[in-house]
């Protein structure tokens, strides 16, 4: 018996990649023959990692096992039913349109595509996790019968103690605040709502702050110019886009920050909100889609927009020190939850709970 | 002494003071900023002018050069020939493969836009001709509407003349 992971893109760092990699590792540790397919394969990935399915589909038998990580849109959610092995999904959420129009219609089109591939799979898997209650909710609203349990993400955290980039250390180490924001570019991560309570915050409380956005904009380059002209419409100094940076710089400015501000509306798990409590950054998120069971209670949510309440929200945490210390000890808390060991217990106890046909739950 | 933190309490307090003070942020909103829309193009709604625009850029562009101006200084710019000379030999080859597949798509998007805009042709003759024609029978309905109105004119003198008669006799 062999199990074989698909999913449409294999890149190089990002949250889905690093899941995959993780399991094919666990799966491996477990005694299995496993492999790794996906569409387009990332070349910097170490040579052997996984094949592309550029000469066609590979032959799967009857006792293998395929584990599908569902994300975009992509013709594997079309394809895989055609093998009659028995098949299990690791759903990691979809983006709605919605959020993408006007900004990037191809986008829009592919997650359309992607919404309408796992409404086609809701009768064709076996069994199926997702990364948070939220996207469980989902697949099950999407009709979805078969068992499905909660899985959160395999974070490979031996990465984060790599040497972060010293110059950016040096350079935002200056005794002004630094507010920061992790995530691309991406219309339902709201980035414009972080930049008004950024512009509250440092016209009336606290002028020697700045607020940087790490993340990469290609492919939004009409959202990323209107909130640039919203940052000129405030007359606001000091935000900065990074644009793709490498990993060391990434580390540098969670190592720089003071708080992470999360005003996204659409997020099927969002691992830097775990980043930012692995390096100790006070976490403000906005209560929405699966921000709360990633936080389990740690930081502080907020039900609301308020510019004014969230900018105080971040002069409190900057100034009180015991309320510092007491959101970092709460998420240091949460944070052993996505231990790499706990994580892959999990899926072990699930994946062989699978293969032996036990009760899914 | 840190646990006896409460968030809520925390939140509570800065709303309150919120409202004590009257804070409010006046600032721009988002949507107070203009932006150029990306438009729904051919991906999901057909725009023959979108086609058309296509189509041209391909028929200018579907030849691949494979000369490139060389820029830089003399010794970059002799390393870069030198270089080009040593990988013609493979890139020639694909180069004229690549050109052969841009000419037939570029043939084949031309085709599809004839079709479509001779199809749009035919579509505006047939219905110009289908005005024509219902102007003609409107024109006809209209000439047979009003000799029938002067029909029923002359038959309603024609009962009033009578019934005067009849009233005579009487």
């Amino acid at each position: 018996m062999k199990i074989i992971q698909f999913l449409p893109v294999l890149a190089f760092g990002d949250a889905v990649g690093n899941d995959t990699r993780a399991l094919g590792r666990a799966i491996s540790e477990m005694g299995f023959d496993t492999h790794i397919y996906a569409e387009a394969v990332d070349s910097r990935l170490p040579r052997g990692t996984a094949d592309d399915l550029c000469s066609g589909m590979p032959e799967i038998h009857e006792d293998d096992i395929i584990i599908y990580h569902l994300s975009t849109g992509s013709k594997l959610n079309y394809s895989l039913e055609n093998y009659k092995c028995r098949k299990m999904m690791v759903y990691h959420n979809i983006t709605p349109p919605h959020f993408f129009d006007g900004y990037n219609m191809t986008a829009k089109s592919n997650a359309q595509y992607g919404l309408d591939g796992m409404k086609h799979l809701s009768d064709k898997f076996d069994y199926c996790t997702a990364d948070s209650d939220f996207n469980k909710q989902d697949l099950i609203n999407a009709g979805y019968k078969c068992p499905v349990d909660v899985r959160p993400i395999l974070i490979p955290f031996e990465d984060y103690g790599k040497k972060p980039d010293s110059d950016i250390i040096r350079k935002f180490s200056d005794g002004w605040t630094n507010i920061i924001f992790v995530g691309r570019i991406a219309p339902n991560k709201k980035q414009q709502d972080v930049i008004s309570s950024f512009c509250y915050y440092k016209k009336n409380i606290n002028p020697k702050s700045r607020l940087i956005f790490v993340g990469s904009y290609n492919g939004m380059e009409r959202y990323y110019n209107r909130l640039l002209d919203y940052v000129k419409a405030l007359e606001l100094d000091d935000v900065i886009f990074t644009g793709h940076i490498k990993f060391p710089e990434i580390l540098a400015y969670y190592k720089v920050a003071d708080v992470f501000l999360c005003m996204s509306e659409h997020e099927g798990f969002c691992v830097p909100l775990v980043e930012a409590m692995f390096f100790d950054v006070p976490v403000i998120a906005y209560k929405s889609c699966a921000v709360p069971y990633t936080m389990g209670g740690s930081g502080i949510l907020t039900d609301t927009k308020n510019p004014v309440e969230i900018a105080m929200l971040i002069d409190r945490i900057v100034n009180d020190s015991s309320l510092r210390e007491f959101i970092i000890s709460g998420q240091r808390k949460r944070l052993e939850d996505f231990s790499y060991d706990k994580i892959k217990d999990i899926f072990e106890k699930q994946l062989k709970n699978f293969i032996s046909g036990g009760d899914l739950k | 002494m840190s646990e006896n933190i409460n968030v809520d309490e925390i939140v509570s307090q800065i709303r309150a003071e919120i409202k004590e003070k009257g804070l409010e942020a006046s600032m721009l909103s988002f949507e107070d900023v203009p932006f150029e829309r990306e438009a729904g193009h051919a991906e999901t709604h057909f725009e023959l002018s979108s086609l058309v625009q296509s189509a041209e850029y391909m028929n200018a562009r579907n030849q691949i050069e494979p000369y490139k101006e060389i820029k830089g200084n003399p010794i970059s710019r002799f390393i870069k020939k030198v270089i080009r000379k040593l990988v013609k030999f493979y890139i020639m080859p694909i180069m004229t493969e690549q050109n052969a597949l841009n000419y037939h798509c570029a043939n084949a998007v031309n085709q599809v836009s004839c079709y479509v805009q001779e199809n749009s042709q035919i579509d505006i003759v047939k219905l110009a001709s289908r005005v024509d024609e219902l102007e003609l029978k409107l024109t006809a309905t209209k000439l047979e509407t009003d000799s029938l109105r002067t029909q029923v004119k002359a038959l309603k003198s024609e009962n009033a003349r009578l019934k005067k008669n009849q009233g005579v006799q009487k």
